[in-house]
């Protein structure tokens, strides 16, 4: 359940939506450096990814891959993706799929990654249904519901022991 | 660029509001589509001037979108404060969409019942609501997914064969889905006071319920957004779903048993009865003054109805109609914008005003009870 963590509210939370420190790249450089960083990035990746192969990078730029620890679109780094949880235009999903897929990378993705089909972790646990049934029971006793609540105690006796 | 009166928009409410009267739990269903645009930062990160060359993708195509007539399209640097607070009460802009100016922009249809904006927190996010109980989340869904595959046809739309569609959060990736559920418990809020209600609601549901009216954490009158992403695509797209209708249905199950119980269970009864009477006398001696709690004066009085506990001198079709224009009229920039009220003093007068007026005079509520002395 941790992970379907509401995104907007752990983003504002750290502040990645106030569009004061909106623009990382910014962030990441002096103002007057970013420019040229930005340039030479581009450069130095000049037909590396301007076919967009859905491949990325990896096969061939061999002498380059410490370079693609940032992404030549959005100048956003593999630490900028560590520190926010967040990437930073499309292209990001190619230059850091191995971060992204790896076990240190989001669970989601991975399993994603692995079987298309899987379901993300939306409280598919066995304990979910007596998860759901207590918080019931939490509110007829709130609401002094007695009846409602011997009827749900009565419930999670019948489930499966875990 | 800017289309469409503001002031028109002032006067005429969002459609979902046009529910809030009704005596359902699930008012509707909010379906959203998130896209993002092939080789550009996403908005967060972006340059006024990528987020403007994003625009000029998007716009177009948004205008040439069959079925879909924009009455109101503005870049956000045309609206000023007041605007934009008012379109952030009525949440037809996000907190984040309301900070931004150049190559953002908000488009709303004539109905006011699908928004656009380009450039807020994803390049383009569609927001289409879905009235009703019974297959608002349904038809949500069915409608997002052709409009998410048209976009998708017609725009350089980010996705990657592994991850789906792609936004700027990891988690946020796959369908370009998500919906949020407009509810509306007066009874349980009753039953469990509000706050108590909203840590019952997030342990229930794997989501983030919110106040939908944007004003800190004081009272709300029972009235939620709950937000949610879908996360994935194919079968566990179809699963989150499952469980998102799950969750759903025992709020509403859990509000309609507690609607029984206000009005079966003599002790609630009573309880509900006595804060049925104080309502009506502190509407009438203007002693309900500010936003908040004039919004839980209205959903008590508007439950005390629907169950038959107070009978009005009109319709019950005209009755809920003018219950749903009132927790709109009241809110803080409606008044602003409408009748140029911009003391909070002052907005605080003309709200004992419309509630005494709409409760004693429109609507002559009265208890269908004995009056109890206390
Ligand atoms: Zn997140
Ligand atoms: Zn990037």
């Amino acid at each position: 359940m941790k992970d379907l963590a509401l995104c907007r509210d752990c983003a504002r939370a750290r502040g990645v939506f106030d569009p004061r420190k909106l623009s990382l790249s910014h962030n990441v450089f002096p103002a007057e450096l970013s420019g040229e960083v930005e340039e030479f990035i581009r450069r130095m990746l000049d037909g590396v990814l301007s076919e967009g192969d859905e491949e990325g990078i990896g096969e061939k730029s061999s002498p380059l891959p410490d370079l693609l620890t940032k992404c030549p679109t959005c100048n956003y780094s593999l630490e900028n993706y560590r520190e926010l949880g967040m990437l930073g235009c499309p292209e990001c999903y190619k230059i850091f799929a191995s971060e992204l897929t790896s076990p240190q990378g989001s669970s989601n993705l991975e399993t994603m990654a692995h079987d298309p089909g899987a379901a993300p972790d939306f409280g598919d646990s066995p304990d979910m249904e007596r998860k759901r049934l207590e918080t019931l029971l939490q509110i007829a006793v709130n609401e002094e519901n007695y009846e409602e609540a011997a009827r749900l105690r009565d419930l999670i006796k019948t489930l499966p022991k875990t | 660029m800017k289309k469409g009166d503001f002031q028109r928009l002032a006067v005429n409410p969002p459609a979902y509001a046009n529910y809030f009267g009704q005596p359902r739990v699930l008012l509707g269903t909010l379906g959203i589509v998130e896209l993002n645009i092939n080789g550009f930062p996403f908005p967060g990160w972006s340059t006024v001037e990528k987020s403007r060359q994003v625009a000029h993708i998007i716009l177009p195509v948004l205008n040439k979108l069959k079925g879909v007539n924009w009455s109101f399209q503005s870049e956000m640097s045309e609206l000023d404060s007041i605007q934009r607070r008012f379109l952030l009460e009525r949440m037809q802009i996000t907190y984040a969409m309301a900070a931004r100016n150049e190559a953002c922009h908000v488009l709303i249809n004539d109905k006011q019942d699908m928004e656009a904006y380009v450039n807020d927190e994803e390049e383009l996010l569609i927001l289409r609501f879905f009235p009703g109980e019974e297959d608002s989340i349904s038809r949500a869904e069915d409608t997002c997914r052709k409009l998410r595959d048209e976009l998708t046809e017609l725009l350089p739309v980010a996705r990657h064969p592994k991850f789906g569609y792609l936004s700027a959060c990891p988690e946020k990736t796959g369908s370009g889905l998500w919906y949020s559920f407009l509810l509306h418990t007066p009874a349980m809020q009753i039953l469990n006071g509000n706050r108590q209600l909203q840590t019952e609601l997030e342990q229930l549901v794997p989501m983030d319920p919110q106040p939908l009216f944007p004003r800190g954490n004081g009272a709300h009158a029972g009235l939620y957004w709950l937000h949610t992403y879908t996360i994935s695509f194919g079968k566990a797209a179809r699963r989150t779903m499952e469980k998102l209708h799950i969750a759903v249905n025992d709020i509403i199950a859990l509000e309609r048993r507690a609607r029984t119980r206000l009005l079966m269970e003599p002790k609630k009864r009573q309880k509900f009865l006595a804060l049925l009477e104080k309502m009506l006398v502190k509407t009438e001696r203007g002693e309900v003054k500010t936003f908040n709690a004039s919004l839980e004066a209205l959903s008590a009085l508007q439950l005390g109805h629907e169950l038959g506990l107070l009978r009005a001198r009109r319709s019950k079709a005209s009755t809920t109609k003018l219950f749903s224009a009132a927790y709109f009229d009241i809110a803080p920039t409606s008044l602003a914008l409408k009748q140029k009220l911009l003391s909070p003093r002052r907005r605080h007068e003309a709200r004992i005003d419309y509630l005494r007026k709409l409760v004693h005079e429109k609507l002559e509520l009265q208890p269908t009870f004995r009056q109890q002395k206390s």
